[in-house]
């Protein structure tokens, strides 16, 4: 092929592609548009004084006890305490037996001592540093410790990304040394890097000499303590990765503060889930390592582990709404599943365990109860629906397509490692026609209009039979992407007396020459 | 030697717009650093104190030279879109056409001398980053220096400049309505900035860029090619 053809072939799919792409995101956000007019206008309009109605009626038993929350004494045995949040004069926490009668009612943040403590359920300390941006400037922060002598810095410690490692400055700028997972050394070449954290909080200990860290990379588990210059590693498991951290009492702050716990009364401990039915519990005084796994086939899912100074106890909850295993490794049978189950009440289960020091378990309670089904479907989303389902008329089939050859193949993967990238892709997803075949007749159309306008024009077939595929593909965007790059007029052949475009010079049709002026011909006077 | 005479020429036309880039870049970013590093040396200690939790927001601190990585962006966006005007938008090719009177240039030779131009316009706006760097490196007022990843962020957003500038170049080339599909190739810059200004992996935004560059490059160079003038 000739340099200049080839060059004006990949540039003409250049120009597809950038206004195919372009024409599409124009699509998406007028059909995004108009469902959030009408989700505002028509939506919250309507569904607004239910809301307001339905505040004011009480609450039933059976919605009080699904709301509350569990709580255990030492023996095992269940009380339940509910705060209604939603009126502001029930802020005060109340306390029922299982029997439903009221044995406690007071501030929330003064529970009797005699319940277990359990590490908090949101753990706000901990920072995910996958959210860091390697473009955007704004969230782009280094984890900087200071080193402080009452208000004065001493020297700060920045963690080096590239390099995996800590770098310590001190006040006057100067490089005072380097730590790794080696511990603290004075040369760089020294340092082996600290995996990237997943997690991590810091405090100042009680009695002084902190900063201290607790750096929780994807496998492995640090403790530095920049003051003593330490780096302890707690744990290392090569082949798991360690997916929430839970601490309880392990740092030792002082009474009345954030996240303190007595551990006069609690022994230290950190909890590493590693998977969803097995976590690592490391606790202190006396050191001690427990793995807790529960059997395979089981759907209990483990919650919370707390150990006083003579007992270790583990909480487990378990829902009608988990699916069994064998279940979950088929999306369709799943779905299908979870369309019967969310029909019918939940059954949940609360459950408190004794661990020994093997890991092995031994029931002392269950809790059971039942709350009301989950509502799928209400008559605003049903509107919704039916709204979306009309827009979506309009989007090209070629979104189908890609949902089931390339969304699923390749895109999902991206859920874990680029969330927003994959987000991107799914708006495409939530705009499918879904097989809807008002959209493919649309598209027919489309193919058949590009039919009749190209006919005249081609130049090759090939040429035509593309553009007539890529119409049928996209539908609207499709035909308009057509009309952008190939709109030429048409003129009479003076051969066939067909139309004729006007971008090339032979007729589509007898292949005659456009015709040329007379070389002697006056174009003023005709002569 | 013609092509040296046009990059010349086009250099010409494009250096008031880098000079004034450069020094709004220089004054603000000064300043900038400067702000910064009293705000390092003076930090709000006062909420870490013994038998408390740190908050992890008071550990996590923006670099020093980060607000002016944002000054350096905008400024580079503005350049590409600036310089893109003046090379290829107004005053149209008037002044090119002049200069080639007595000169004669193939097409490729033209295009080639105006990108090189821009490209080294952006190049000496990096350039002038990476002084500022070194000056933040070097001040006895900074006490923690600025990260490697972060100077090499300013070193792209100076690409990401070239990119405003191939984009606005395509815009002026192309011969349709301003209310069809001339705009379409600084939309096209701007969806890019949109994927990649969200949080993702740097391998993949600089495969993308480069695939956004190559598709705005190849029509650029077809259209001026095939452009009747």
């Amino acid at each position: 092929m000739h340099r200049q053809e080839l060059l004006y072939k990949i540039g003409h799919c250049s120009r597809v592609f950038m206004t195919t792409l372009l024409l599409l995101l124009v699509l998406v956000f007028i059909q995004a548009f108009a469902l959030e007019i009408f989700r505002t206008f028509y939506i919250y309009k309507k569904s607004s004084y239910q809301v307001q109605q339905s505040e004011k009626e009480p609450l039933d038993r059976r919605e009080r006890i699904s709301r509350s929350e569990r709580l255990f004494l030492l023996d095992g045995t269940v009380h339940l305490m509910y705060r209604d949040r939603q009126l502001p004069e029930n802020e005060s926490a109340l306390i029922y037996d299982t029997n439903d009668n009221l044995i406690w009612q007071g501030d929330p943040d003064e529970l009797p001592e005699s319940y277990l403590k359990w590490p908090p359920v949101r753990y706000i300390n901990t920072y995910s540093l996958r959210t860091y941006r390697a473009i955007y400037p704004d969230s782009r922060r280094s984890i900087v410790v200071p080193l402080l002598n009452g208000r004065e810095i001493e020297s700060l410690w920045r963690y080096e990304i590239s390099g995996g490692y800590f770098v310590g400055f001190d006040k006057d700028g100067n490089r005072i040394g380097y730590c790794g997972s080696s511990g603290f050394v004075q040369e760089k070449s020294q340092t082996k890097p600290l995996e990237q954290p997943e997690n991590f909080i810091a405090w100042m200990p009680i009695k002084g000499g902190g900063p201290v860290i607790l750096w929780a990379s994807k496998n492995s588990l640090y403790q530095i303590n920049f003051r003593k210059q330490t780096i302890e590693l707690l744990s290392q498991l090569p082949d798991k990765k360690i997916s929430r951290i839970q601490l309880n009492g392990w740092m030792t702050l002082a009474p009345g503060s954030e996240l303190y716990v007595d551990n006069e009364k609690y022994r230290p401990l950190i909890v590493c889930t590693i998977e969803e039915n097995s976590v690592f519990v490391i606790l202190r005084d006396p050191a001690e390592t427990i793995r807790i796994d529960l059997p395979e086939e089981s759907k209990v899912r483990l919650s919370h582990v707390t150990a006083t100074k003579e007992k270790i106890y583990m909480r487990a909850f378990d829902s009608s709404m988990f699916p069994p295993k064998e279940i979950t490794k088929n999306q369709k049978a799943l779905m299908k599943w979870y369309q019967e189950v969310r029909k019918k009440p939940i059954e949940n289960y609360e459950q408190l365990y004794e661990v020994d020091s093997a890991g092995n378990l031994t029931l002392l309670n269950q809790f059971e109860w039942t709350s009301d089904p989950r509502q799928t479907t209400s008559p605003e989303n049903d509107s919704m629906e039916k709204f979306r389902k009309t827009l979506t008329k309009a989007s090209p089939p070629f979104y189908d397509l890609f949902n089931r050859y390339i969304f699923r193949l390749f895109v999902r993967s991206l859920y874990d490692t680029n969330r927003d990238i994959f987000e991107l892709f799914r708006i495409f997803i939530q705009y499918a026609p879904s097989y809807n075949p008002f959209s493919y007749i649309l598209s027919l159309l489309m193919a058949g209009f590009v039919f009749f306008h190209a006919w005249p024009r081609r130049k090759s077939m090939a040429g035509l039979i593309g553009w007539i595929v890529f119409a049928a593909l996209f539908n609207i965007v499709g035909l308009l992407v057509y009309l952008a790059l190939n709109y030429t007029p048409t003129v009479q052949c003076h051969n066939c007396n067909k139309r004729r475009g006007l971008n090339t010079a032979q007729c589509p049709h007898c292949g005659a020459e456009l015709p040329v002026a007379a070389p002697e011909l006056n174009i003023i006077t005709g002569t | 030697m013609r092509f040296l005479a046009l990059f010349k020429k086009e250099l010409r036309e494009a250096v008031p717009w880098l000079i004034l880039a450069t020094l709004l870049l220089l004054a603000i970013s000064w300043f900038m650093i400067h702000m910064k590093a009293y705000d390092q040396s003076r930090w709000h200690y006062n909420a870490i104190s013994n038998g408390k939790v740190i908050d992890t927001y008071m550990i996590f601190r923006t670099d020093i030279m980060l607000e002016s990585a944002v000054l350096m962006f905008f400024t580079s966006i503005g350049l590409g879109l600036s310089v893109g005007i003046r090379h290829f938008w107004v005053p149209d090719f008037t002044r090119t056409w002049q200069f080639l009177i007595h000169r004669s240039a193939t097409r490729s030779l033209i295009l080639s001398a105006k990108l090189t131009a821009a490209a080294t316009v952006l190049l000496c706006l990096s350039i002038a980053w990476l002084l500022l760097a070194g000056y933040a490196h070097i001040s006895e007022r900074v006490i923690v220096p600025p990260e490697s990843g972060i100077v090499g962020l300013g070193i792209f957003y100076a690409y990401l400049g070239f990119i405003v500038y191939l984009g606005t170049a395509l815009c002026a080339l192309t011969t349709a309505r301003w209310y069809t599909t001339r705009m379409f190739g600084l939309f096209f810059v701007f969806i890019m900035f949109m994927i990649i200004l969200s949080p993702t992996n740097f391998t993949f935004v600089f495969f993308l860029t480069v695939f956004f560059l190559a598709v705005l490059i190849i029509q650029i160079y077809e259209t001026f090619l095939q452009k009747e003038f």
